[in-house]
């Protein structure tokens, strides 16, 4: 199999990962964000066939300050108040693996493989944390590859933020 | 058309005194538990490469 990233000549074939919104994301808006350089798009295939795919954009993870009547609360816990109001991020718009190659492990080894490509490649730009909007049936396998919600609360029905931080690597 | 990616919202209030708390953790490991974790991340990747080459 390769990884290649999507060009505007990639001939987009068919894709059904049993999800409308991932199917239509590859072969209606992949190229369009990349044109306006809005996300990448990566693709994985087998003699032709799409595996699976993902796509990377920019993203941040901002923190408002604390009320004076919070910190006095917790101040114990942050013994150097020296902190960012915002962390560079890089999101996963989206990440899906073809219903005909799932159960097979690819899902993991290619968030492994992503991962090392953002911790090993020169950066021209710095990042703390990769950020997805994970669906719910997501979840779990976003967790068993190191990530954590960024809230506790529930916002919607059908999707959770999670994050998982660059800084545990070397 | 698909659906919009969603933007990453403004922590608020417990969320950002959580997410602190974690982001400090982090900052906090030791040098010999990050590189652990790099060995583990380099393993799972040796694997994955003996069935997926990488072409960008």
């Amino acid at each position: 199999m390769k990884l290649v990233k999507l060009t505007p000549a990639t001939e987009l074939i068919d894709f059904d990962c049993q999800d409308e919104d991932l199917n239509s994301f590859l072969i209606d808006d992949a190229k369009g964000f990349l044109e306006k350089r809005i996300a990448n798009t990566f693709i994985l295939e087998d003699e032709g066939n799409i595996v699976a795919y993902f796509c990377l954009l920019n993203d941040k993870i901002s923190r408002q300050d604390v009320t004076n009547s919070q910190w006095k609360r917790i101040k114990g816990s942050f013994p150097d108040r020296k902190q960012f109001s915002s962390y560079p991020a890089i999101k996963i718009g989206r990440f899906a693996v073809s219903s005909k190659y799932k159960g097979q492990h690819i899902g993991t080894d290619l968030m492994n493989l992503l991962k090392g490509m953002l911790n090993e490649n020169p950066n021209y730009s710095a990042f703390r944390y990769i950020t997805v909007d994970a669906y719910m049936s997501a979840i779990d396998f976003y967790k068993k590859n190191d990530f954590k919600l960024l809230s506790e609360k529930i916002e919607n029905d059908h999707t959770r933020l999670m994050f998982f931080d660059m800084l545990e690597l070397g | 058309m698909a659906r919009p990616i969603a933007e990453t919202p403004v922590l608020k209030g417990e969320d950002a005194i959580r997410f602190d708390r974690l982001r400090l953790e982090v900052e906090n490991l030791s040098n010999e538990q990050r590189a652990e974790n790099t060995k583990k991340l380099n393993e799972a990747i040796k694997k994955a490469k003996e069935y997926i080459t990488i072409c960008i």
